[in-house]
C-alpha cells in the first residue's frame, strides 16, 4: 500500500493483483465502447443489407456467411489487441473537508472540493509512463459530521463529480435519501453505473456534496467530512 | 527627540500608507479573479410554467442549475417528497428531485451565451442539449434541442430576488 499527501486529506492507493489476461466479459465491463463496436457490427451489417435489398427473401442468410462478418470481427479484435494491459487499483480519499458556507437556506445547499488525483505519485514505481485511466467507478462513499451540529437538519446527501473540461459532464455517483435519524456517519448508496473515468483522467476534478436542509441556517458554516474509494482501471501503453 | 519621533511617524505613515494602498488592490484582484465573465447567470430563476425554481451556480468554470423549489414538492400518491423516478439509471431513482441539477456543464462563450450544457426533464427522464441566452438581466431564453438548435424549444425564465434575512 502506498500513501501520499493530498493536502490535509489522507489518500491511499492500493494495487490489486493484476489480471493481464482477462475474460471477454471482464473486457466488456471495462470497455463498453469497444464491446459496443463488436456487438453492433454484425447486426448493422445485417440491417444494411436487408434494407438495401428489398427483394431478398427473409430466409436468405447469405449475408451472415463468415466472409461477410469475419473482417469486422478481426478488425474489432485487432482494435482491442492494440490496447495495452489493464490493471485495477483502489484509490482512497479520506477526510475530505466539504464546507457549506453560510447563510444556508432550507432546501439543497452545495459544498465542493477541488481535488487533484496524483496517480503517478501514488502509484510510485508501479507507474509506467503513458499509463492512462481507462475507467473509474465509485466503490464506497461515506459522510460524517465535521462539527458539533452533526447531521442536524440534514435530510439527504447527494455526491457528484464534475470537471472544467467541456467534454466531461457532471455525474451523480452516490446519495442517501432520506437520511436516517441519529447517525453520526452514513454510507451513501453508490450508483455503480456512474462512469467517473473521464473525471479521474483530468488533472483536477470537483467533488460536490449536495446537502438538503430542513431549515434555514444563519449561524456560520457547516462542515462535513467525506471518505470515498474509487476503483481505477489503468491502461498501460503497449 | 521630537525630530526622531517625527521621522518615525513619517516612516510609519509611509509604511502604513503603502499598506493601505496595497491591501485593497490585492483583495480586489482576488475578488476579480473569483468573479468571472458569465457570472451574471448566477441566481434563482423560474421557468415559464412556474412549477419550479432553479438556482444557478458555478463549479469551477462551468455553470449548473439546481431545483431549489417545487410547486408540488410531494408525490400526490405517497405524500413523500418527489424523487427522480424517471432517471434512466435505476440506482439514482431515489435521489430527491428538490436539489437535482437539471442544468449541467454550461460554458460561457464570448458571444454572451452559455453553451455545451444539457437540460434534464424530470417528467420524462430525458436529457437534451441546451443553450442559454440572456435577453436582459432578468430574463433567460433556455433552448433545449436534439442534434441541431433548429430542432428545439425555447422557454423563457425570469430571475427571482434572493430572500433576505
Amino acid at each position: 500500500m502506498l500513501e501520499h499527501d493530498g493536502g490535509d486529506q489522507l489518500v491511499e492507493f492500493h494495487s490489486i493483483p493484476t489480471k493481464l489476461r482477462r475474460s471477454p466479459a471482464a473486457v466488456a465491463r471495462q470497455n463498453p465502447t469497444r464491446v459496443l463496436i463488436i456487438c453492433t457490427t454484425i447486426p448493422l451489417r445485417h440491417f444494411a443489407r436487408g434494407a438495401l435489398s428489398s427483394t431478398r427473401k427473409p430466409q436468405n442468410m447469405q449475408h451472415l456467411r463468415p466472409q461477410t462478418w469475419l473482417p469486422f470481427v478481426i478488425f474489432s479484435l485487432a482494435f482491442i489487441g492494440c490496447s495495452g494491459p489493464e490493471t485495477v487499483h483502489e484509490y482512497k480519499v479520506e477526510n475530505l473537508e466539504i464546507v457549506l458556507a453560510g447563510p444556508l437556506f432550507e432546501g439543497p445547499n452545495a459544498g465542493q472540493f477541488e481535488l487533484t488525483l496524483d496517480i503517478p505519485g501514488a502509484l510510485g514505481d508501479a507507474y509506467a509512463p503513458g499509463m492512462k485511466v481507462a475507467d473509474a467507478r465509485l466503490q464506497r462513499a461515506e459522510v460524517s459530521a465535521g462539527d458539533s451540529l452533526g447531521f442536524a437538519q440534514v435530510r439527504s446527501f447527494v455526491l457528484s463529480f464534475a470537471s472544467d473540461n467541456e467534454a466531461v459532464a457532471m455525474e451523480e455517483a452516490a446519495f442517501v435519501n432520506p437520511l436516517p435519524e441519529g447517525l453520526e456517519r452514513v454510507a451513501l448508496n453508490v450508483a455503480p453505473e456512474a462512469e467517473l473515468g473521464p473525471h479521474a483522467a483530468e488533472e483536477k476534478l470537483y467533488v460536490v456534496l449536495d446537502v438538503d436542509l430542513s431549515e434555514d441556517f444563519w449561524d456560520g458554516d457547516r462542515l462535513f467530512l467525506l471518505n470515498f474509494e474509487l476503483s481505477l482501471t489503468l491502461q498501460s501503453k503497449r | 527627540m521630537t525630530r526622531r519621533l517625527g521621522i518615525w511617524a513619517a516612516m510609519a505613515v509611509i509604511a502604513f500608507g503603502t499598506l493601505s494602498f496595497e491591501l485593497p488592490s490585492e483583495i480586489n484582484s482576488d475578488v476579480l479573479a473569483q468573479k468571472t465573465a458569465g457570472d451574471e447567470l448566477l441566481g434563482v430563476w423560474e421557468p415559464s410554467n412556474g412549477r419550479a425554481r432553479v438556482k444557478i451556480d458555478r463549479i469551477g468554470t462551468k455553470y449548473y442549475g439546481r431545483i431549489v423549489w417545487l410547486l408540488e414538492p410531494n408525490d400526490p400518491e405517497t405524500g413523500e417528497p418527489k424523487t427522480d423516478i424517471n432517471n434512466p439509471d435505476a440506482a439514482l431513482q431515489d435521489v430527491p428531485l428538490k436539489g437535482y441539477r437539471m442544468l449541467k456543464d454550461f460554458v460561457f462563450q464570448e458571444d454572451g451565451t452559455w453553451t455545451e450544457g444539457t437540460i434534464y426533464d424530470p417528467l420524462s427522464g430525458s436529457t437534451y442539449n441546451c443553450v442559454i441566452k440572456m435577453t436582459d438581466e432578468n430574463t433567460l431564453d433556455i433552448r433545449g434541442y436534439i442534434g441541431v438548435q433548429a430542432l428545439g424549444r425555447t422557454d423563457v425564465w425570469k430571475r427571482l430576488a434572493m430572500p433576505k434575512r
